[in-house]
């Protein structure tokens, strides 16, 4: 199965939604890792997502990233592929997938 | 005989012209020594600490200020005779404790600076003293730095104790250029001393939380929430800032640890627009809005009322997409969870907090949050 453990491959101190916003944006995680991970998926492959290890994840940077996906290749798309493990915050994984419901362009 | 070409030698030396010259010479290097001596008095006495002198016309910034010519001209001749405004700052100085009083310091100081007034800050009959205020204080301090506007600052410190070891603590020598020695209270494992920045800064907000974590023994996921909502905070300042006119949109943080309580508090300002102006009104509150800054008329609606709203995320940010503002409502949830306590906000003139509902007569420029963490 196809993984990223943010923080250890991204960052363990994720930032705010837009890169001009500072360092470790949730636009720049999905546009280096979180984009090109989902272009390289085969058709019955799925992405898991750690997020334990991180100190935090503010909600622009969630929203940016993973409704960011949405809006790009909609939101049935990328429910179906992405999981998610959150072992210290298990309610992560319902806020995510909120943001991404909820995505609109 | 002798009297006479003792005369004419007096003479003869009256008439000499280096006589003039040295006499000159003597006098000004007398009155340099004299002006020294006074200043060292003063310093002794006062602790006169200058903070700032600038004549900082040609800086970028913010078109907030205007001054004209003539008073940039008012303000040189006026430094040039060492002739400052003298301004009392309130015995309590608090914007938290004591609003009305502190943001009328602060509106004054505003109102000399583009008169073209040297301004002597009077700190010395201070009482109490908060790191909201100093807070304030420098981002007012650096406002003025980025605008056109000329200006010079001097004044005293504080002559209470605690006052000016918070000043000391808080980190507020190291942002102004005072001619006292910046100490190293680095030690003082108890605060985090003020930081400042433009963007979102992830290192700032892991300091704070490992603080928070050894303070409290916490673990890293109980922290969480903190990380969040100070990077939350700190993007709000960036991103809700429309208004050319607020050029400078910084934020300020500041962390201690009270042992009484048994707490961490955390103190965030926020030199953006403010919340009440950031909202997006439909064109029924505009105009209620618009009412509510006429004197008298009580039916606008209150500033404060836009900070609830804003926290229950019944407002839409400015900029009209709905996957925005959702970082107040998410620390309004944090405070209702009772994760953190006696969350306090004061924006433009609105002032949230428990048991208080009423906005302010005077306005703060930005937004200031207070919270508790134990």
């Amino acid at each position: 199965m196809n993984r990223i453990k943010i923080s250890e491959q991204f960052s363990d101190t994720p930032g705010g939604r837009y890169k001009r916003d500072g360092a470790y944006s949730g636009e720049e995680f999905r546009e280096k890792y979180l984009k090109p991970k989902f272009d390289s998926l085969k058709e019955d492959e799925t992405l898991l997502l750690d997020l334990d290890g991180a100190y935090g994840y503010p909600t622009s940077f969630l929203e940016e990233a993973f409704g960011g996906l949405a809006r790009i290749y909609g939101i049935e798309k990328v429910l179906d592929k992405l999981k998610f493990k959150s072992d210290e915050e298990p309610s992560l994984i319902e806020e995510i997938k909120g943001y991404i419901k909820n995505a609109k362009s | 005989m002798d009297s006479e070409r003792a005369d004419l030698d007096i003479i003869r030396y009256c008439k000499r012209p280096m006589k003039k010259v040295r006499n000159k010479e003597w006098r000004d290097r007398h009155a340099k020594i004299k002006h020294k001596h006074e200043l060292k008095r003063k310093e002794k006495n006062s602790y006169i600490v200058i903070l700032e002198y600038s004549e900082n016309y040609k800086a970028y910034g913010s078109e907030e200020y205007y001054q004209s010519e003539k008073a940039k001209k008012r303000l040189q001749h006026k430094l040039s005779r060492e002739s400052y405004k003298t301004l009392e700052a309130p015995e309590n100085f608090s914007i938290f404790a004591n609003p009305e009083d502190s943001l009328s310091f602060f509106s004054n100081i505003e109102n000399r600076i583009e008169f073209g007034d040297p301004i002597y800050f009077d700190m010395k009959n201070i009482e109490h003293l908060s790191i909201d205020t100093i807070m304030y204080f420098l981002a007012l301090i650096k406002r003025m730095k980025s605008s056109r506007v000329a200006y010079g600052f001097k004044g005293s410190i504080p002559s209470n104790k605690n006052c000016r070891y918070l000043l000391d603590s808080s980190g507020f020598f190291k942002y102004v250029d005072s001619g006292k020695m910046k100490k190293d209270l680095s030690y003082e494992s108890d605060v985090v001393q003020i930081s400042n920045g433009q963007n979102a800064d992830p290192s700032t907000a892991k300091n704070i939380c490992d603080f928070t974590m050894s303070k409290l023994n916490r673990k890293r996921k109980d922290i969480r929430s903190l990380y969040d909502m100070i990077i939350e905070l700190m993007s709000n300042t960036k991103q809700h800032a429309y208004n050319r006119r607020y050029a400078i949109r910084d934020w300020y943080i500041f962390v201690s640890f009270i042992s009484e309580k048994k707490c961490v508090r955390l103190i965030f300002l926020d030199t953006g627009e403010g919340i009440p102006t950031t909202v997006k009104r439909t064109g029924f509150e505009y105009i209620k809005a618009l009412v509510s800054n006429v004197p008298l008329m009580s039916i606008g609606t209150k500033h404060t009322e836009y900070i609830q709203s804003a926290l229950k995320g019944e407002l839409r940010s400015r900029t009209g997409d709905l996957h925005r503002g959702k970082g107040l409502p998410k620390i309004y949830s944090f405070h209702n969870a009772g994760y953190i306590n006696n969350l306090t906000i004061i924006s433009n003139r609105g002032y949230f907090a428990e048991g208080r509902d009423d906005d302010m007569k005077k306005e703060l420029k930005g937004t200031l949050y207070y919270w508790e963490l134990s």
